[in-house]
């Protein structure tokens, strides 16, 4: 186990993941949640990249030239999670994008965009058509009682 | 303290501190401004880290197009989140804890900040770095291995780094691998490949790398990962197709009358038509030298759209509907992924697998490599473009009543 | 100490102490346009004392030329962003705070 001195700067990385997902559970507004995942990416792709670094490195642009003058001396960083993080930034934004358009479609339907009252307005929904298939059932049942006593 | 430690918590403090703000502010309009806010301090943050394209696309991303769809997002939607009853979510917090916790508790067993004899600098990076995968795959085309080349030692883990005891817990070799010392050296890796062996390298000046591309983040993007690269590219034709199937309301007529909002606007008016051209030129010019400096495809295309978006924001979308159509923005989203797989193609026709570069060119296989991946960041930078300016369209649609 | 490092200390503090009094501005200030006149500040002339700074300790002429046309840029645009700002507000019917709006006390 390596000591705290040497890995408290991912604890900072995991505080931003929570904040994002804290954000993500709590905040009813959708528009909220959709920031706060953004939060959430960006933070693993904090703790991504610092994985990456290397003491003393530099970026991974090769600057050494075989018979030249100019000789960089010291390591370079690991290309490696830089590839895989610069995809993930651009799903990031394609998502927001996504999300954002969804957002944009259940204002329109739905008139708000808080989350508690989207569930409260499909809960009255539902429970307005079971009422009304009761009311339904109801009144059938009566029309044929009453048709049968009419023909007796 | 040195000062990159003293910069870097500086940064942190402030990262964390918008981080709240986002989360905690009412106003969904402050909200928008500080993830912007938040992203430019994110690449700042990864600056300090030395990761350049990352930044760069985090600021090209995050700073500008998240801010504008957010931003065109709230004109719809509305400015204020309702306020809540209890201030604090007391289970998402306790959720959140435990998480959080479990997370460190894993963090312990990883290597140190920077350490150099971390696993993952070892195995896959030195190889590539190296240049050998050619070797190791018999890649028919490239250049034959050399006399008593073993390809054993890249097969398993880093040849120099020898007895790694099979107990994971043990972890003091760390402290006397040579990887501690050199780190990820090129091109004095004594398993380094003669240069002088690669054919067409009469053709190249000695510090040109034989035409192979320096920035090795573009190089891994391109085409270490180039299949992973092309579906990228399609992931963002989706966005972008699925933002027009969920937005795009048949034309109302009247639609493209609406005059130009800011285009009386004197001062406006002039500095955009004296910034467009420059902001159109530095987006091709981080397109294409993404292969000698920090940048690529994802940065330059966000630059581009940019430039329309600018363009649209001050003379009006009807003026940017004259300039671009929206059939030939929707025709050039596909186009992009065209040419990512045209260029793969054309790989396989001249020989190749497909996305296997050094075919392009037969004389000299890092020029080959060099065009195969100019051209798939064109394919990538036309895509992410086009596909930017069309989901600033359909968010800046007003509201039809 | 070279006289290129002392002089770009010179224009690097100035640079931080306009941004600071700048941030102090947008705070403290009592009204809309008084503070975007603040940020303004910070924005141009800021930016450009520190450009200048970092341009007499750059080693070769290209990056130098490089932070010239960048401050060069940014003094054309950030400007226009601010009078973007500001005619907006004036456009939707914000006025400027006087002193007599609220008994003389900002």
């Amino acid at each position: 186990m390596t000591d705290v001195l040497g890995i408290y700067n991912y604890w900072i990385y995991v505080l931003l993941m929570m904040i994002g997902l804290y954000g993500v559970i709590a905040k009813p507004n959708l528009i909220k949640q959709a920031i706060a995942l953004g939060l959430f990416q960006t933070g693993i792709f904090l703790y991504y990249i610092s994985m990456a670094v290397i003491d003393g490195g530099t970026a991974p642009i090769w600057t050494t030239i075989e018979h030249g003058a100019q000789k960089f001396q010291g390591p370079y960083d690991n290309p490696l999670p830089h590839v895989l993080i610069l995809t993930a930034i651009v799903v990031s934004v394609s998502v927001l994008a996504v999300a954002l358009a969804l957002i944009i479609n259940i204002k329109r339907q739905y008139g708000t965009i808080e989350a508690d009252e989207i569930e409260a307005m499909d809960l009255a929904d539902k429970a307005r058509d079971y009422v009304r298939g009761q009311v339904v059932d109801a009144a059938d049942d009566a029309e044929t009682k009453l048709e049968g006593r009419h023909h007796v | 303290m040195n000062a990159v430690v003293l910069i870097d918590t500086l940064l942190l403090l402030l990262v964390t501190v918008s981080a709240i703000a986002i989360i905690e502010v009412r106003s969904l309009y402050s909200s928008a401004m500080l993830t912007g806010v938040y992203s430019l301090l994110m690449a700042l943050v990864w600056v300090n880290m030395h990761s350049m394209d990352v930044a760069f696309t985090e600021a090209a991303v995050g700073g500008g197009i998240s801010t504008i769809l957010l931003i065109g997002t709230l004109v719809h939607v509305g400015r204020e989140e309702k306020p809540l009853k209890k201030r604090l979510h007391v289970p998402a917090l306790i959720f959140t804890a435990l998480t959080g916790a479990a997370l460190i508790y894993g963090t312990l067993d990883m290597p140190r900040f920077g350490d150099p004899a971390a696993p993952i600098h070892h195995y896959r990076v030195p190889e590539m770095l190296a240049q050998t995968v050619g070797f190791v795959n018999k890649t028919p085309g490239k250049q034959p291995a050399p006399e008593g080349f073993d390809a054993q030692q890249y097969r398993t883990f880093d040849g120099r780094v020898k007895d790694i005891p099979a107990d994971p817990t043990d972890t003091a070799w760390r402290e006397n691998s040579p990887l501690r010392t050199e780190g990820l050296l090129i091109p004095t890796v004594p398993y380094q490949h003669d240069a002088h062996a690669e054919p067409g390298h009469h053709l190249h000046p000695p510090d040109d790398f034989n035409g192979h591309v320096p920035n090795s983040v573009t190089s891994l993007l391109a085409a270490y990962r180039g299949y992973d690269t092309m579906f990228e590219t399609t992931v963002i034709f989706t966005a972008g197709v699925s933002l027009i199937l969920l937005l795009r309301r048949p034309r109302r007529e009247g639609y493209l009358q609406k005059g130009a909002p800011l285009g009386d606007q004197v001062i406006l008016r002039v500095v955009t038509k004296m910034s467009i051209p420059f902001i159109l030129i530095f987006g091709f010019y981080v397109i294409t030298h993404g292969e000698l400096g920090p940048g690529g495809g994802f940065q330059g295309g966000v630059i581009l759209a940019t430039a329309f978006i600018l363009y649209a924001l001050i003379f009006g979308r009807p003026a940017l509907y004259r300039i671009v159509p929206p059939p030939v923005s929707d025709v050039l989203t596909g186009v992009g992924v065209l040419v990512y797989s045209g260029t793969g193609a054309a790989c396989m026709l001249l020989g190749g697998k497909f996305l296997d570069y050094a075919f392009l060119n037969t004389a000299s296989p890092g020029d080959g490599e060099a065009l195969g991946m100019t051209l798939v960041e064109y394919g990538v930078g036309i895509t992410v473009s086009m596909v930017m300016l069309t989901i600033f369209n359909q968010l800046a649609e007003e509201q039809s009543k | 100490m070279h006289w290129n490092e002392i002089v770009t200390t010179v224009l690097l503090s100035l640079g931080c102490v306009i941004s600071f009094s700048g941030s102090y501005g947008v705070i403290k200030l009592p009204d809309f346009y008084a503070r975007l006149h603040a940020a303004g500040k910070t924005d141009s002339l800021a930016q450009l004392l520190i450009f200048l700074g970092l341009v007499f300790v750059t080693p070769d002429l290209l990056t130098q030329i490089k932070l010239l046309l960048v401050a060069m840029v940014l003094l054309i645009t950030a400007p226009t962003a601010t009078h973007a700002i500001t005619k907006a507000a004036h456009l939707d019917g914000l006025r400027p705070w006087t002193k007599s709006e609220r008994g003389g006390r900002p």
